[in-house]
């Protein structure tokens, strides 16, 4: 096992990784930019370096100081964490090169599954069902356009080195396509350095249902069942469960199956999660393959009552799975709610500054992982992620209760949150139905939007009393009496 | 004084110890006055320094604090640390080096925060690591940062600015320069191994006193296995070298101080 780890990461995820090696008795290495000297990571680390400025590409993306810093400080691998440097292939070889352990797979398959059109083809081949689509990148318009009208409209555009929604433009017809394919081109390019684009059949009123998947280094692979992340918003997760409330026991275990196979076609090693689309006719398509652990990775392990990222480490230093697929068991209901450092009623704009006073929910059942306290500046360089709410039950229905009881006493104030988003989506009959999909967020959000009362823009009725500010309120209950 | 860093440190440990809630100690030797002073609030340790020699300020690396608010703990043990020079001086212009009697005041704060005593730890919440770091200056010394860290951190120096520096809840040290707009802080660029000089048997670069141009090498920086020089920005005297030879920086942190040279 390793005595040191640098994670190269801020914010909860950083905080999260520092929790799960401390009870592992792991020495933690955190790094920080200028701008999270006072950052909790900093605070719970053994030590801590400051590799940069503010920016990310100059701090968190600095890969010289960050692999400096680790070897200065002796650690023995780096936890990535997500996003930043953790699906980066080329880092994972410099760690290697440098006698460092990358907590991750292997360079080859972060390279593979990366590249979202290889990753199709690969998958494809192993048996893994996949959405029509064009077989490479679209060299051309006249090569779109001819690949659209076999798969039929409307067709998702999307970046061969994409993720993050980054790159992706939907066309319902051709003239849409003449105008999104330059466009997803000119995205991609400046997201990612790499402009090539291909084209998947769009499913309508499609759920996002993801398998979160371990393998360790002697080909060993399993599931843990799958994650339900259909409420988003542009392309961004905003509340995950587990397990989805469409599935049936025995579909479970086909998916999981499925995605155990495309798994062990690529050697894969570490957790990872492969991300597939249901169709309402209940078939569903593999989208891509995320080689990290992932944001939502709480929900998964609320229901297996496994600690993932002590397994993603335990995997990184050489240790076989402790468990068989026969082992893992699934238990009751779990829902993450992300909450943002962003203002709902004004188009989701992120809301930086201080937290005046921080109060987190607790209880039975109830898990929250977070970075922040009462007196933390939110700077305005990173994402918007301020924690995580989970709330555990023995089925659906009792977590949505739990759930909704937190997200009363959940207090953050001094900046915006997206509380109040949470505390509506809850209550919503829809979503307590489980009759989700990948849309319906942004048609229920263009709905309660729709309305303005004296001038302000009401997000929804009042309902549950859950205005914004008080300032509203009179026309709140306005709106509910016009609804009413 | 005959006291040593290790001697003040040893007397603050035994002070974070005792029953004593409060207490004030003078102690006066060859024109030097410490003062310790152990209260009931948050631990902080105050280093006034009037000196003879070159004015010094050593921010002692920070230890990050134990403690998610910065605020104090009820229960925990204060001692703040003062060593000053009697009859010592006004702010003044800053008078060339060497310069006996030249009144240069320089203080340092620095957090002392007694990790393993109970009293003294600034939190007892688990979790967070209290270091423990402390400023000294000893006129008239050469200029040394002393710091221990028992997280083994190492850790981030105090920024020294213009007496602008902010106070920060980290427990930080933090050099507050009183009167010495013209101190110029040299700063790591990069994260690396500092060397004073260019292979371990060469002598350094630089030393305390030493005059440089602009442009002059300072110091190096190794990372990724190269040699980086760091050069002076100004030509003036080097009146501090807060980092240790051999040991690893972290980006911005504050490694040598220039004193400009004056005009006129």
């Amino acid at each position: 096992m390793f005595a040191k780890v640098l994670i190269a990461n801020r914010g909860e995820i950083a905080v999260r990784i520092i929790r799960a090696c401390q009870e592992m008795g792991i020495a933690t290495v955190a790094i920080y930019s200028e701008a999270d000297r006072e950052a909790l990571h900093v605070r719970l680390a053994d030590e801590a370096f400051c590799v940069g400025p503010a920016p990310s590409s100059k701090s968190y993306l600095n890969v010289p100081n960050i692999l400096s810093t680790a070897l200065l400080l002796g650690a023995d691998a780096i936890h990535p964490g997500y996003g930043y440097l953790s699906e980066r292939a080329s880092f994972a070889e410099m760690c290697a090169s440098h006698g460092l352990v990358f907590i991750g797979p292997s360079p080859a398959v972060m390279e593979l599954m990366g590249d979202k059109i290889a990753a199709r083809r690969r998958m494809a081949q192993a048996g893994v069902p996949v959405l029509p689509g064009s077989d490479g990148p679209v060299r051309s318009l006249a090569e779109a356009v001819q690949v659209a009208s076999q798969i039929g409209y409307p067709v998702m555009i999307k970046a061969a080195a994409g993720g993050g929604g980054k790159g992706m433009r939907l066309a319902h017809d051709q003239e849409e396509l003449e105008r999104f394919v330059p466009l997803a081109r000119a995205e991609a390019q400046a997201a990612f350095g790499d402009g090539s684009v291909y084209l998947e059949k769009y499913l309508e009123n499609a759920r996002h249902i993801e398998v979160q998947l371990l393998g360790d280094n002697s080909g060993h692979v399993i599931h843990l069942g799958e994650r339900e992340c259909s409420v988003q918003r542009r392309h961004q997760k905003v509340l995950e469960e587990a397990p989805s409330s469409l599935l049936t026991p025995a579909e479970r275990a086909r998916l999981g199956e499925i995605a155990v196979q495309g798994a062990k076609a690529v050697g894969y090693t570490s957790t990872g999660t492969m991300e597939f689309l249901v169709d309402q006719d209940r078939h569903f398509y593999f989208c891509e393959m995320n080689t990290r652990i992932q944001v939502e990775h709480g929900v998964t392990e609320m229901v297996a009552g496994v600690d993932l990222v002590q397994e993603q480490i335990r995997i990184a230093a050489g240790e076989p799975l402790r468990w068989t697929q026969d082992q893992i068991q699934l238990r009751g209901h779990a829902i993450e709610c992300r909450i943002n450092a962003e203002n709902p009623d004004a188009d989701f704009r992120p809301s930086p500054g201080v937290i005046q006073f921080y109060h987190a929910p607790g209880g039975y059942g109830i898990r929250v992982d977070s970075h922040v306290f009462s007196g933390y500046e939110v700077p305005p360089f990173y994402d918007s992620l301020l924690a995580k709410l989970i709330a555990w039950g023995e089925n659906r229905p009792q977590a949505i209760a739990r759930l909704r009881r937190a997200l009363e006493e959940y207090t953050i104030e001094g900046i915006e949150t997206n509380l109040p988003l949470h505390r509506r989506i809850l209550q919503e009959k829809a979503f307590q139905d489980g009759e989700i999909s990948t849309t319906w967020l942004e048609r229920f959000l263009a709905g309660a939007h729709g309305q303005r009362v004296n001038g302000q823009l009401v997000t929804w009725s009042a309902d549950g009393g859950h205005s914004l500010n008080t300032a509203q309120t009179e026309g709140l209950v306005q709106l509910h009496q016009q609804a009413g | 004084m005959a006291l040593t860093l290790a001697d003040v440190k040893e007397l603050i440990r035994l002070l974070s110890e005792t029953d004593i809630a409060e207490l004030q100690l003078e102690l006066e030797s060859e024109g030097a006055r410490l003062t310790i002073r152990k209260a009931g609030a948050f631990i902080q340790a105050n280093t006034v320094a009037t000196g003879t020699g070159p004015g010094i300020a050593t921010g002692g690396p920070s230890g990050r604090m134990a403690g998610v608010t910065g605020t104090s703990t009820a229960g925990s043990a204060g001692v703040e640390l003062g060593l000053s020079q009697p009859g010592g001086s006004e702010t003044g212009s800053p008078l060339p080096a060497g310069t006996a009697a030249s009144p240069r005041a320089v203080s340092a704060e620095a957090a002392v925060a007694n990790a393993g005593h109970g009293a003294a730890a600034p939190s007892s919440g688990g979790g967070p690591k209290a270091a423990e770091a402390v400023g000294v200056s000893v006129p008239p010394a050469t200029v040394s940062a002393v710091s221990s860290s028992l997280a083994g951190a190492p850790v981030s120096g105090g920024t020294p600015g213009a007496g602008t520096a902010p106070a920060r809840g980290d427990g930080g040290a933090q050099a507050l320069l009183a009167d010495e707009p013209q101190q110029v802080p040299v700063v790591a660029p990069m994260v690396g191994t500092f060397y004073r000089g260019p292979s371990p048997d060469a002598p350094p670069f630089v030393e305390v006193g030493s005059r440089v141009t602009a442009g002059q090498t300072l110091c190096i920086i190794e990372a990724m296995k190269l040699m980086n020089e760091i050069t002076a920005e100004v030509a003036g005297r080097v009146v501090a070298i807060l980092a240790e030879d051999g040991e690893p920086v972290e980006y911005g942190q504050t490694l040598l101080l220039i004193e400009p040279e004056t005009r006129g």
